[in-house]
């Protein structure tokens, strides 16, 4: 039988009430937004975006008053995200501190980086990012070599880090460095620290994407100064901490809806009396695409319930980055156009930016074979 | 998982373990009716689940499709008991033994492909907005199959029914019920086809270490064990939502997303086992076999996507997120 659990959860009636209030919001803030710059949705960063989902009280919602949260359950934000994504919502300025970066602190920030930073996250005024990959440290996260040396009152940190998201509109970085350890072994002497991106020692390179996107960055930090408070948990035990996140990183709506502005504009093109191959088609994505919901719910709802759903969470990205990237294929298949990137024509915008932008969806996040690997030794093979 | 449903698993896989051995489902395969494991069965009280008074409710019943599908039941488990339900829902009564349900239209006078026509006690008939029930001395079969060499048979039926009612959209509904069935014994039989492929890979040692070491048959695996959860998932779903209105759209996608992973996940399996995965002798193809049966049955994927792309296509590509949001 399977070794995963993906238990039946239906959104509550709260969720739902939030749903309502979702749409209606965006209906309005979105009214004349452009489909090409939907289709970039999560990938895309508007701070003035962020800051109106703020005063809704929309970032942090699950978090805890006394940080300016909503202390409201997993699947009302489950549903947020899942309206701001359907949406083409460009939510990539608060993403991370949203996810990640805020739900750490929680878990192991000190109470001075709580009550100094989740407010302004919660209020859209502070942007994070997340610094893993390095110019010679991708899938093997393990083998990142950036530095951060003890000196009195901190750390002095020498290194590169690559391909990290938005890094240089962000404010912050969650950096993941060496320090020194005593310990054996390629996991040992990894720590986290939040890093203020504006100080001294640190130049960020925006990096152009092949889609004409510049989400990717270099940061070079060179005898950047971080002091003692910005340790983020316990010294040695980055690795640990960053795998406890991947649940929150792997299972979201974004792991699947990425793909569904191009679904939408295909429906437009076909219109509403489709030949038989072409309603085929559109049932089988719709099939997929609800039971990758259905999937995603499921994880939502686990990690409600307090459950670690880990090998769950991996299933449902490896499943969903398989069909948003099959999305720009079959658009192909029933039209085969030449598209132009900047076409005044939605369908073909939308299809020349996920044409060129969906190879990246297994990328991020963990690459299809990692996950995959993932996945094998929860079968019980290797 | 509620604890009824725990219990009604571990019975179905308890029963069904004792009495259908790989010797069952060979003889069956040569078009031997499998009285005695038939009757073990229907003795667990398993068959009944619909029939009774107090029924098992469909989000638990769903175990029990799903371990048929698993053990490869090789009698009409699936069809007696949603036979017995359309039964029960059109007020008639639920006779003993073996069921078994085709749909139908009005003017037809041979009724094609239906699940061991030769071998069942009963036929239920969903024909336009009736419900009918023969027995089986007013059953005339010429014997067909599918590939898995289930009796899927062609069959004249003779005098008035022995009960009928007048159900509306009987026929749909019994479409969607065969749709239903077949989802959750293909992912019952994907779950099976899992285990059974990690565990040769794990075995079967080449170039000096178990096949399951290498990392192209891991990444293999890994995606059989997706597709697997994915056909899981999407049939449980259907199921938690029946009731007397039929969860139209999660049936269809249950059906659609079944039938896919079905196609997909016999291609690694079978890749993995190499050559002994070919034979007779392996039982890998009890599964494969009738994976690529059912996934025809009671409606491809291409009728149930037609259904669901029309149907999205209609309302208009604005409507398609709030309408998946609720369905």
């Amino acid at each position: 039988m399977l070794p995963f659990r993906f238990d039946y959860h239906d959104l509550p009636g709260e969720a739902l009430a939030l749903q309502g209030e979702v749409r209606a919001f965006l209906a309005e803030t979105l009214k004349d937004y452009p489909e090409v710059k939907r289709a970039r949705n999560w990938s895309r960063f508007d701070a003035d975006f962020s800051q109106k989902l703020a005063a809704q009280g929309w970032i942090g919602l699950t978090w805890p008053k006394q940080y300016g949260g909503q202390e409201r359950s997993a699947l009302e934000r489950y549903v947020l995200l899942e309206e701001l994504l359907s949406a083409g919502a460009p939510v990539a300025a608060h993403w991370i501190g949203d996810r990640q970066s805020g739900p750490l602190l929680l878990r192991f920030g000190t109470q001075e980086q709580r009550d100094t930073y989740l407010p302004k996250i919660v209020s859209g005024e502070a942007f994070f990012c997340i610094g893993m990959s390095e110019p010679d440290s991708g899938s093997d996260l393990a083998s990142v070599r950036t530095k951060a040396e003890p000196v009195d009152g901190g750390y002095v940190v020498n290194g590169t880090k690559l391909w990290t998201s938005n890094a240089w509109q962000c404010h912050f970085m969650i950096g993941l460095f060496r320090t020194p350890t005593q310990e054996e072994g390629r996991h040992a002497g990894l720590s986290q620290f939040l890093v203020d991106l504006s100080g001294d020692g640190i130049t960020r390179r925006p990096i152009t994407d092949q889609t004409g996107g510049r989400e990717f960055t270099e940061v070079v930090f060179e005898d950047a100064f971080v002091p003692a408070t910005a340790l983020v948990g316990k010294e040695g035990d980055g690795w640990g901490q960053v795998m406890s996140e991947l649940a929150f990183e792997r299972s979201g709506p974004e792991r699947y809806l990425s793909s569904l502005r191009l679904v939408l504009k295909t429906m437009d093109r076909i219109g509403p009396d489709p030949t038989e191959e072409q309603a085929v088609v559109i049932g089988r994505i719709i099939a997929q695409l609800y039971t990758m919901r259905r999937m995603s719910l499921s994880v939502a709802g686990m990690l409600e319930a307090g459950e670690n759903p880990n090998l769950e969470a991996a299933v449902v990205k490896d499943l969903g980055a398989v069909f948003e990237q099959g999305i720009p294929q079959i658009a192909h298949d029933l039209f085969g156009d030449d598209v132009d990137p900047d076409s005044d024509d939605d369908f073909e915008a939308v299809m020349a930016y996920l044409t060129q932008g969906s190879v990246s969806f297994s990328l991020r996040g963990g690459t299809r074979e990692i996950l995959r690997g993932i996945i094998a030794r929860g079968l019980g093979l290797r | 998982m509620s604890e009824t449903r725990n219990l009604l698993e571990e019975t179905a896989n308890k029963v069904f373990e004792e009495c259908v051995t790989q010797d069952v489902r060979d003889a069956a395969e040569e078009g031997a009716w499998q009285q005695a494991a038939w009757a073990t069965t229907e003795t667990s009280g398993l068959t009944r689940a619909f029939a009774e008074e107090e029924a098992v409710a469909w989000e638990d019943a769903y175990v029990l499709f799903r371990a048929a599908g698993a053990h490869r039941v090789p009698f009409p488990f699936s069809e007696t008991l949603i036979a017995g339900w359309l039964l029960k829902s059109a007020g008639l009564d639920v006779p003993e033994g073996p069921i078994t349900i085709v749909v139908a239209n009005d003017a037809d006078a041979t009724l094609s492909r239906v699940p061991w026509g030769r071998d069942a006690a009963f036929l239920v008939v969903a024909r336009g907005q009736q419900v009918q029930l023969f027995e089986k001395s007013q059953i005339t079969a010429a014997p067909g199959k599918n590939m898995a060499r289930e009796p899927r048979d062609t069959v004249e039926v003779s005098g008035t029914p022995m009960a009928e009612k007048g159900f509306e959209t009987a026929s749909d509904v019994a479409r969607h019920l065969g749709a239903l069935a077949r989802s959750a014994q293909m992912a019952g039989a994907l779950g099976w086809m899992l285990s059974t492929s990690v565990e040769y890979a794990n075995d079967r040692v080449q170039f000096g270490r178990a096949l399951g070491k290498f990392q192209a048959i891991q990444q293999q695996l890994a995606v059989l064990s997706t597709e697997a959860a994915a056909a899981d998932h999407a049939a449980m779903v259907a199921f938690t939502a029946m009731g007397e209105i039929l969860p139209e759209t999660r049936i269809a996608v249950a059906k659609v997303r079944a039938g896919e992973a079905a196609g997909r996940a016999a291609a690694i399996a079978h890749q993995v086992h190499g050559a002994i995965g070919f034979t007779r002798e392996h039982a890998l193809h009890t599964a494969t076999r009738r994976l690529w049966s059912w996934r025809a049955e009671f409606g491809a994927e291409r009728y149930w996507a037609d259904k669901l792309g029309r149907a999205a296509l209609a309302q208009g590509s604005e409507q398609l997120w709030p309408t998946l949001a609720r369905a």
